[in-house]
């Protein structure tokens, strides 16, 4: 009897010990949710907000994208001493005759990568409109603030399709009204209506921003607060309008196409300081191009191309560089007249090609590196930059240009050329082509180095023929090769000998 | 056998031996000449039978050769029969050679154990304990002389070498690291699936480093689906088994008690050579400056009274302490062992410690009552490993003569920049050794709890319970103040960082079984039903920060770190499966064997529209030698086994997931997959199994495998707004020989001499793979295609490989611009012998570099040997393995080259003026200069033991003491191999593939010699 006593004690024990000790085959993923679980709380919505404003950044600026550094050597604004992410291959030299992108592999990154993260912030964007289509509210004291929720996600969401369009030549157009199991190749969609779409959900965004007035924002969005208030989330969306609009073109013939009125109307209203995070900040804090090209060690440097911009009058800052460059000198400290040759960059000699024998960049290196932009490099602290003010000038600037306000431009363009630049040639009386000639130098040695697409955008749109990216360039990326494959359509891609023109051969 | 045996089988003797003379008076008419011939021939033979250790052995079979009289030994293992003058006696003893001798008065036989294949008893993946005889597919075990001879440092290096099928790939040489081990080839072109672990029948899920060797009494090694199907969804790559000790085997009464001591050295065998000359110009003072000469060529000496590897490997201690005790009841009913074993393993790098082990083992096997039995296994392991680490290319970039012992400006150890050359601005190894700290602690805790109730005799039941239990900490400092190689006098210096993580993993297993097994005639039958539950789950949490509050290296709390650079993230799984299994297996006399299994499989890891598979075997073997007489032959065994087996996917593939991170949530990333399924692997083994002239076992085996289902992460199309989704895909075909010979080719009282010879030829190949083509590093993975084909660029030799260049202007041929030089290289003709002189490349149609096939990476074949020599006391006893082929990419010497350390390529200082090349030559890196054969010899283990037996101890009146074995153990003591990188048998998993590159790190190729002391009392 004893021993059953015991059993029973022993088997009932056991029993009650065991919840959860033993398990059925339905485990739930507690470490990552679906998105189900995601969406049907509208509480969580202002950290996937956060969430797509830190990749957005990450994307723009991250290491990982390689769609975006090729940019950057691609318009000669930065040169590369290794091979890293193919960016030689992008990088003029004298005689180069430039490659078309090659795409024609599924795994390529290039131009793969920024695609796909393109779609995945559009997606989680989308579902969240789509679910306060559906009902959701999210509120903040008991009060309904989907018009939070909703003029962030507008803006974002035109944030995303604003580069799509500047970069892409088509694009499936995601909303929150897609059906995407009924999604075919019909529906891609050229670069002009990615663009529509873009400026659509910006103007939305306004919109809510000019009823709301200047709300406290959402936290946890870009850094520094840039995003804190309704009248600083309607300048962004300002500014990225313009943006969208003014470097949309793909040449300088479709520059002039531009409704630069409608430009000038968004960047009047636009950024009022500079769009930096400063770091250490481990969600924004990105190794980036800019910080490769730090004072030491770095592997890219300034391109040859804005150093012999620079300095007119020195023999020795050649550009393009002849490809038998010799290997084991490097180029003497250079004259200009920009004071900015000498507060912006470092000449840094001793880092002279081949810096020991695997840097083999000697055609394209330069002795140059940059000393702005970059002064979390060193130890991962200080500030960070994405967008500036001067960018945002500048664009107002060229749309006052464009629509015959000279006067003003020149100031503007002047703000940085005398106040930093110590260069006092261009006036109120200067010619249109001078001012213009002007605004772009500024746009390349202000505004070039943070985000490496910008100085690309530039160099295809600028009506300055000696400024224009060199013949064979791609100027635009096409849609890459798995999501071609995927929807049954041919490969194809831009750059090399279709893109050949005799007026931009240096 | 018990002590309530003993009368019984004394009176079975006693009956057996009263039968000689009834039959003898039964036979009146021969009576008288009989009686007169035994008075003249018939004496009374006796003596004693021991092991070769020189314990008596009880029950052992002595037969009359030629007739049926015959006994068996004592307990004292002697013996006493009548025989007529020049009778001859065989003795026999399951485990145990058979030895032929004349009988004598005063025999003095001493038997060795049989290491033969046929005589071993398989527990792995069959109903119950089966010998190898009646075996009707492969089941590989570790022999016993080679677990006795070299006690092997982990259960991975015991295996290498020593079955056929079998590859042990180191990853590093760190003695943190484990090695990647393959049994008949990779299970897909995508992923190296990893053989189940079971441990006392349980089925683990920790590192196999644990487990400690000397607690091993034996092996099985299970390479593929026809044999594996027991385990279901988790054995497709095949299956190691460890048995350990528990004093089964013991007498009566007996306790043994065993103390082995192993100390010695390890050093690092082989190091790539580094250019001893640079291109740098040296000052009137004779100091090296950073400026490269005008000519370019590495031709300057340095001076190597000095040499950085000696500042950085270095001869370590080795030690290994084991105590084991093992013993049995009075009564037979209890018998346990227990151990406890320290290792410390320090590697071969100077300043670093290694890794500390302890473990501890109580086994235990008890008869409850007539019908139950208890059985318990405990393991605990506590491990503390030195995680200090540093980038390798720190000592392969150094200048080759670097002082790494030189002071720093501020006097302190260990100068930051001890390089005067080097390019990358690589740190002093030692100087990161000794100012950071990084530790792992762990503890493992393995058990096992059984009961056994056999209420009749042919029916016994089983409930058993298991768990596995890992907690590990670790943590890593680099503290504030550190020097910057960059600013050696300090007005720079490292803010510091600091990380901690900690995880733990909980698995138990409660496997509930019904083993019934009855004869009917000559027909054996046994037929095992089993529920198998298995519960798996993992914890970590991690942290980081950087921008300490203080220096120094006493505090390594995360508090130290700034709170805006924290990055703390955390991470779980848990796998739950569950299982339902029927074997049968059955014999007609030993003659025709069958065996038949299915199992229903279902796990948590499979997408949810089906979570349950069916695994299968159906095996057959017949022993043609018992039906027909076969000269020669003892045993002739063809068997045939076809089985299915798979491999889970891995923890939340199946699911959709969005990614998280620092208190945002950042979107999709994973599409879910709801048919997510287990890979399948369907496997056909033929072999044959011969026993020969008494001496020779072969072993003959064909496998086939086909593997579909294969896991596999596929991207999806972008604008789903996830990036992937795990699928299966592809089909993946490996076919195998295996050969095992073994041969007893002397066998006398002083003498004995075995042989184990094994050999195998893998080829593997791609299906159809269900998608495009695609490559991984160099390898090329293309449907319908043999698996392993590594391509990539390559120098031109011929202008015709050079004709699409782009140099090459309309109007202008490959003639005019190029030529090729003194070694037989295409050059520019207006750069050569100039220094701009270069290699072309061989050029596709495009006029880029064209990639072109270099080789297979797979081995051609694998031969192992194992010789183990007896000679009186003396044994003698190595391993060596020839891998023939395989081709590794040497990724060490590339990098190497690249920092224009590779003596290969880039010294030039010996060869003649004319022969001279820049560094634009030299400084080229085409993937066929670093392709290189992997072939090697390897000597893996040697030893020469002595053992004192306990009657040497006991001539000179000490007789507590049972044995001593003294022995000098060398493990890969040598590698003749043309591979020029630190180890031709490393490999580097990348992106979840082993595709044939090794890869700059803690070299592998460990030499070590130790002596051990064994004492037995």
């Amino acid at each position: 009897m004893k021993l059953k006593i015991f059993l029973l004690s022993l088997i009932a024990v056991a029993v009650s010990s065991c919840d959860d000790y033993f398990s059925g085959m339905d485990i739930k993923n507690e470490y990552q949710p679906d998105i189900n679980t995601v969406m049907s709380d509208a509480s969580q919505y202002p950290s996937l907000l956060s969430g797509i404003c830190s990749s957005y950044w990450g994307t723009l600026l991250g290491y990982g994208n390689e769609a975006i550094w090729p940019l950057g050597t691609n318009s000669d604004q930065f040169a590369p001493g290794a091979g890293n992410f193919n960016l030689k291959t992008w990088s003029y030299y004298d005689g180069m005759e430039k490659p078309e992108i090659d795409n024609s592999s599924e795994t390529a990154a290039f131009p793969k990568a920024i695609w796909y993260d393109f779609y995945g912030m559009i997606n989680t964007l989308k579902n969240i409109l789509a679910a306060i289509e559906n009902g959701a509210v999210y509120t903040e004291s008991n009060e309904d603030a989907n018009y939070k929720i909703l003029s962030n996600t507008y803006f974002l969401m035109g944030c995303v399709y604003t580069e799509m369009a500047l970069m892409f030549d088509q694009c499936f157009i995601i909303t929150e009204e897609t059906d995407m199991t009924s999604i075919t190749a019909d529906n891609l969609s050229k670069a002009a209506q990615t663009q529509a779409i873009a400026l659509d959900y910006l103007d939305r965004c306004i919109k809510i921003c000019n009823e709301k007035g200047n709300f406290n924002n959402l936290d946890g969005l870009f850094p520094n607060r840039t995003m804190a208030t309704g009248d600083k989330l309607r300048q962004l969306a300002s500014f990225m309008a313009a943006r969208c609009l003014a470097y949309f073109p793909r040449t300088k013939e479709e520059t002039s196409l531009v409704d630069w009125n409608k430009v000038a109307a968004y960047a009047s209203d636009a950024l009022q300081e500079d769009i930096i995070a400063t770091l250490p900040n481990n969600d924004y804090g990105q190794w980036t191009l800019v910080q490769n090209t730090a004072k030491t060690g770095g592997w890219a440097r300034i391109g040859m191309r804005i150093l012999s911009m620079m300095c007119p009058d020195d023999p020795n800052a050649k550009w393009p560089l002849p490809r038998d460059f010799d290997s084991s000198s490097t180029i003497p400290e250079l004259t200009s007249p920009d004071r900015r040759l000498k507060t912006d960059f470092d000449y840094t000699p001793e880092q002279r090609s081949p810096a020991g024998t695997s840097f083999s960049g000697y055609t394209n290196y330069s002795p140059y590196s940059l000393n702005r932009f970059n002064d979390y490099a060193t130890d991962g602290n200080g500030d960070e930059y994405l967008y500036t003010k001067t960018e945002s000038d500048l664009i107002y600037a060229e749309a006052l240009l464009n629509t015959g306000n000279i006067t003003e431009a020149v100031r503007i363009i002047n703000n940085t050329r005398e106040g930093r630049g110590d260069l006092h040639d261009i006036t109120a009386s200067s010619s249109k082509d001078d001012a213009m000639r002007a605004l772009y130098y500024e746009r390349f040695v202000e505004c070039g180095f943070p985000y490496p697409a910008t100085p690309f955008y530039d160099r295809r749109r600028t009506p300055i023929d000696d400024f224009q990216l060199t013949s064979r360039s791609f100027r635009q990326l096409p849609v890459p090769y798995y999501e071609l494959k995927t929807y049954g359509l041919e490969s194809y891609t831009f750059g090399g000998e279709a893109d050949a023109d005799s007026r931009y051969e240096f | 056998m018990t002590k309530k045996e003993l009368p019984l089988k004394v009176f079975l003797l006693a009956v057996a031996g009263l039968m000689a003379p009834v039959a003898i008076s039964a036979s009146p008419g021969t009576e008288s000449a009989i009686a007169q011939s035994s008075r003249e021939n018939n004496f009374v033979a006796g003596g004693i039978v021991t092991d070769s250790n020189g314990d008596p052995l009880l029950g052992v079979s002595v037969l009359v050769v030629g007739s049926n009289a015959g006994t068996t030994t004592g307990l004292d293992g002697e013996f006493k029969i009548n025989v007529k003058k020049n009778d001859r006696l065989r003795f026999s003893y399951v485990g145990y050679n058979t030895v032929e001798m004349t009988a004598s008065e005063n025999m003095k036989v001493e038997m060795s154990e049989d290491n033969r294949l046929l005589s071993e008893v398989i527990v792995t993946g069959v109903a119950k304990g089966t010998s190898r005889e009646k075996l009707a597919f492969n089941v590989e075990k570790v022999q016993n002389s080679a677990l006795k001879e070299v006690t092997g440092t982990s259960v991975a290096s015991t295996l290498a070498g020593k079955m056929p099928g079998i590859k042990v790939l180191p990853t590093t040489g760190n003695p943190n690291d484990e090695p990647i081990i393959q049994l008949r080839g990779a299970l897909s072109f995508a992923s190296t699936g990893q053989p189940l672990i079971i441990v006392d029948g349980i089925v683990t899920s920790g590192s196999l480093n644990d487990i400690n060797m000397e607690d091993v009494e034996n092996i099985e090694v299970i390479k593929g689906a026809a044999a594996a199907s027991f385990y279901g969804s988790k054995a497709a790559a095949g299956v190691i088994s460890i048995t350990t000790k528990r004093g089964s085997s013991l007498e009566n009464g007996k306790i043994d008690v065993t103390f082995k001591s192993e100390v010695g050295t390890s050093w690092v065998g082989f190091m790539p050579e580094r250019t001893t000359a640079h291109g740098h110009v040296v000052d009137a003072a004779g100091n090296i400056t950073s400026v490269i000469e005008n000519d370019g060529i590495w031709d300057n000496k340095y001076d190597m009274s000095h040499d950085s590897y000696d500042d950085f490997f270095g001869h370590r201690l080795f030690t290994t302490n084991t105590l084991g005790i093992s013993g049995r009841s009075a009564s037979g009913d209890v018998n346990y062992y227990v151990s406890i074993q320290n290792t410390l393993n320090p590697g071969v790098i100077k300043k670093l410690k290694g890794v500390n082990r302890t473990s501890f083992r109580s086994n235990l096997e008890a008869k409850l009552s007539r019908t139950v039995t208890l059985t318990t296994s405990n393991m605990f392991v506590r491990k503390k490993s030195d995680n200090r680490n540093i980038n390798f290319d720190d000592i392969f970039y150094a200048d080759p003569n670097a002082d790494f012992n030189a002071p720093n400006i501020d006097g302190t150890p260990y100068k930051i920049n001890p390089n005067t050359v080097s390019t990358r601005n690589n740190p002093n190894p030692l100087y990161t050794f000794e100012n950071s700290r990084a530790e792992g602690h762990s503890y493992r805790y393995l058990g096992l709890y059984a009961l056994r109730y056999r209420p009749i005799e042919w029916l016994s039941l089983n409930a058993n319970y298991s768990l596995d239990f890992s907690n590990s900490y670790s943590y890593y400092l680099s503290p504030k103040g550190n020097l910057k190689v960059s600013s050696p006098d300090g007005t720079d210096r490292e803010l510091g960082s600091i990380s901690t993580s900690s995880w733990n993993n909980f698995k138990h297993n409660l496997e509930i079984g019904a083993l019934f097994s009855k004869s009917f005639g000559d027909f054996n039958t046994t037929l095992k039903l089993q529920y198998l539950y298995e519960d798996d789950k993992y914890k970590s949490v991690y942290g980081a920060g950087s921008k300490l509050a203080v220096s120094g290296m006493d505090n390594i709390s995360l508090e130290l770190a700034n709170p805006e650079t924290l990055d703390i993230n955390s991470n779980g799984n848990r796998i739950v499966s569950n299982s339902y299994t029927a074997v049968f297996q059955g014999d007609y006399n030993g003659e025709y064997m069958l065996d038949a299994l299915i199992r229903r499989d279902g796990a948590s890891v499979i997408g949810n529209d089906d979570m349950w598979n069916t695994y299968y075997r159906i095996s057959a073997a017949w022993n043609i030698a018992k039906t027909f007489k076969l000269p020669y032959i003892n045993y002739l065994k063809p068997r045939v086994s076809y089985g299915t087996a798979g491999i889970l996917p891995a923890y939340g593939a199946k699911y959709e997931t969005y990614s998280m991170s620092a208190g945002s949530l950042y979107g999709a990333s994973q599409m879910g997959n709801s048919k997510l399924k287990a890979a399948l692997s369907r496997e056909l083994e033929i072999g044959l199994d011969i026993k020969f002239l008494d001496r020779f076992d072969v072993a003959l085996t064909y496998s086939h495998k086909r593997n579909t289902d294969l896991p596999y992460v596929m991207a999806v199309s972008g604008i789903t707004g996830f990036s992937y989704q795990n699928v299966n895909l592809g089909e993946f075909f490996a076919k195998s020989y295996e050969v095992t010979v073994n041969a007893n080719i002397l066998n006398s009282n002083d003498f004995s001499w075995n042989v184990t010879g094994t050999w195998d030829r893998l080829t593997q190949r791609v299906g159809d793979l269900g998608r495009p083509d695609f490559q991984s590093g160099n390898l090329y993975i293309n449907s319908n295609e043999r698996y392993g084909k590594l391509y990539g660029t390559k120098f031109a030799r011929s202008l015709d490989e050079v004709r699409t260049h782009k140099d090459i202007k309309p109007g202008q041929t490959a003639e005019d611009l190029f030529t090729i030089n003194n070694y037989g290289y295409v050059v520019r003709k207006d750069r050569i012998g100039t220094t701009e002189e270069s290699h072309m490349y061989v050029l596709d149609e495009k006029g880029n570099n064209k990639k072109v096939y270099l080789g297979n990476m797979n081995p051609d074949f694998n031969l192992n040997l194992t010789n183990t020599l007896f000679w009186k006391n003396f044994t003698f006893y190595f391993t060596m393995s020839w891998q023939q082929g395989g081709m590794l990419f040497n990724n060490t010497k590339m990098y190497m080259s690249f920092a224009g350390r590779n003596a290969a390529l880039w010294d030039q200082s010996e060869k003649p003026w004319a022969a001279r090349k820049s560094y634009s030559y030299t400084n080229q890196h085409p993937t066929e200069s670093f392709m290189e054969d992997a072939s090697f010899l390897k000597m893996r283990e040697i030893a020469l033991n002595y053992h004192f037996t306990r009657k040497q101890f006991q001539r000179i009146g000490i007789k507590f003491i049972d044995g001593i074995k003294l022995g000098v153990i060398g493990r890969n003591l040598f590698t003749i191999t043309k591979f020029s990188g630190p180890d031709p048998e490393t490999r580097t998993i990348e992106s979840g593939v082993l595709n044939g590159i090794e890869t700059p790190k803690y070299p592998s190729d460990i030499r070590t010699v130790t002596g051990t002391i064994t004492i037995e009392f």
